[in-house]
């Protein structure tokens, strides 16, 4: 325990003093190459609470990236940039529809469950193309960057930090959750369905709430995605969006506290190395990936301790 | 406390539980005995709540459960283990009981304090598992127990819910002769305390730990009785006793 908090001081000492060492060699790209990987691995870590630890293979997930971005940028289309209305909208608007789909879809299980989570994403996917009004299938540019008191969001810095707070606090809020009481009963119904029902837990529910807290803090990652891209389309909720994030949950470490963070800085910093050095990068990094399953069964994360018991 | 009657449940043509009715009589152990295939386990996943009567009532502590789903069962204090070990096995001895006495505790929707730091939990878990014999083992993970340990793991999990009728299916299911006479002594202790159904193969347990047997046979129960008078019963005898045993 005391080790780990020492590998996740390092680990934030370095990702503070980075932004600094990085304009000062003259690598701005970095800074802004970090705070995306920061962005998408606080989705990673809202789909571990689900995935890793709830035993719900969701391949849906990027429809909350789509719908937080959607929410920063339509509210700026009718000329609204208070940021803080921006997050909230965004993850409420995210927590209703995790509702809606985790409502129908927790009551499959196996390969139907993740057939129906794509299929929602595929629905909300289409929406967006079809709406001309938010751009379509173009997408549509932010008429300004959410707006927040203290904090400039156009300032590549700042925004940086911002990010890299909201990361921490995401990984704190899930390692809290996951050893609470309700943590419990979610693994637990993960671990043995027929046991945990026998005695006295309905996994329902509490899936369910695990569906719609990990909706709503991957619709903030999503507001947070709209902002850094500026531009916003419908390609955030493709499937293969959804499946670059589940990838790095996996890859990571699923049900462990650093994993999806880990997975989301290995994935990403390797796809950007790989497509400097060639045009046909992905035909190195799904060999590496592949292996990288098979021979870290536990991911990356596996690497530095076990799992808990 | 426990009342089932005319319970019916069909797969495709087989009847697998036909017209059963059962009763199970406060503080006391009612074995239920039968060969391969008489439909025991169809009719307590049917008492437990998994297997859903196509007939039939069943009322427990004066309440009729007979459409509440198994986890509702379960709170209402209708403990079970199962023929084929049901662990956690990821997680340690001692959480697998303190999820069982967390599952008794209210409501899990609680979000932030540590679940097993707090000793309303671990405690109790910690006493169970002592009872059973597994005090020494509380930190082994669930898949590291031996199968015997496993199996007492099982009761402990039940015991832990802290039950108005224990479900034991099998709980012999798999033992050697040293773990068996230990857990028949085992389960001879906690008959003085609970009332349980037992279901089980083996018939020296049966015959010492329990009150009355019902002989099921071909979905029916054929007869309920006190040992002595079971052991004499023709039909008993005939159907099952006699041919394999």
């Amino acid at each position: 325990m005391k080790s780990r908090l020492v590998l996740w001081a390092i680990a934030t000492a370095v990702l503070v003093a980075l932004p600094p060492l990085l304009l000062a060699i003259g690598q701005p790209f970095y800074v802004d190459l970090t705070r995306r990987i920061m962005i998408l691995a606080i989705a990673a870590v809202s789909l571990n609470l689900i995935l890793g630890y709830g035993g719900m293979v969701s391949f849906g997930h990027a429809a909350y990236i789509g719908i937080g971005a959607y929410a920063v940028g339509i509210l700026g289309f009718y000329g609204h940039f208070n940021g803080g209305l921006h997050f909230l909208v965004a993850i409420g608007a995210s927590a209703l529809v995790a509702l809606a789909i985790g409502a129908v879809s927790i009551r499959t299980s196996g390969i139907y469950f993740i057939m129906i989570t794509l299929a929602f994403t595929q629905m909300l996917y289409y929406l967006g193309i079809s709406v001309a009004e938010f751009g379509g299938d173009d997408g549509m540019r932010l008429k300004r960057r959410s707006e927040l008191p203290f904090l400039d969001l156009n300032d590549p810095v700042q925004f940086y930090y911002l990010a890299l707070v909201l990361m921490l606090i995401s990984v704190f809020l899930v390692s809290k959750l996951v050893n609470s009481r309700f943590g419990m009963v979610l693994r637990a119904c993960k671990s043995n369905e027929a046991r945990s029902r026998a005695i006295g837990f309905s996994p329902y529910p509490y899936r369910l709430a695990a569906f719609v807290i990990a909706g709503a803090m991957c619709g903030l990652a999503g507001a947070l995605y709209g902002n850094h891209t500026n531009y916003i389309t419908p390609g955030l909720m493709s499937w293969t969006q959804s499946g670059d994030i589940m990838f790095m949950v996996i890859l990571g470490g699923m049900a462990s506290t650093a994993g999806p963070v880990l997975g989301a800085f290995a994935l990403l910093f390797f796809e950007d190395l790989l497509s400097g050095w060639t045009q046909h990068w992905q035909v190195i990094l799904g060999p590496l990936l592949v292996l990288s399953v098979i021979f870290f069964r536990r991911g990356l994360a596996g690497i530095f301790y076990k799992p808990d018991a | 406390m426990l009342e089932v009657r005319s319970l019916v449940k069909s797969f495709g043509a087989l009847r697998a539980t036909d017209g059963i009715d059962f009763d199970v009589r406060e503080g006391e152990t009612h074995a239920v005995i039968g060969p391969n295939g008489a439909g025991k386990t169809t009719f307590i996943g049917q008492l437990a709540g998994n297997i859903r009567p196509d007939g039939g009532r069943i009322r427990f502590a004066g309440e009729d459960i007979t459409a509440l789903p198994a986890a509702q069962r379960a709170r209402k204090g209708l403990a079970r283990s199962f023929q084929i070990t049901s662990i956690y096995p990821e997680f340690s001895a001692l959480h697998n009981v303190a999820l069982a006495v967390q599952a008794t505790s209210g409501h899990s929707f609680r979000f932030w304090s540590p679940a097993f730091s707090d000793d309303g939990i671990l405690q109790p878990a910690e006493a169970i598992l002592r009872e059973v014999g597994l005090g020494t083992r509380a930190r082994v993970l669930a898949a590291s127990l031996s199968h015997g340990e496993q199996r007492q793991l099982e009761v402990a999990m039940a015991l832990a819910t802290k039950p108005r009728l224990l479900l034991l299916d099998e709980p012999m299911a798999g033992m050697g002769a040293e773990e068996s006479r230990r857990m028949i002594d085992f389960l001879g202790t906690l008959k003085q305390r609970h009332t349980m159904i037992l279901v089980e193969h083996d018939m020296d347990a049966v015959f010492r730990l329990a009150d009355r047997i019902s002989v099921l046979v071909y979905g029916r129960v054929i007869a309920t009785d006190v040992p002595e008078r079971i052991k004499l019963n023709e039909e008993v005898r005939r159907a099952y006793l006699g041919e394999d045993s």
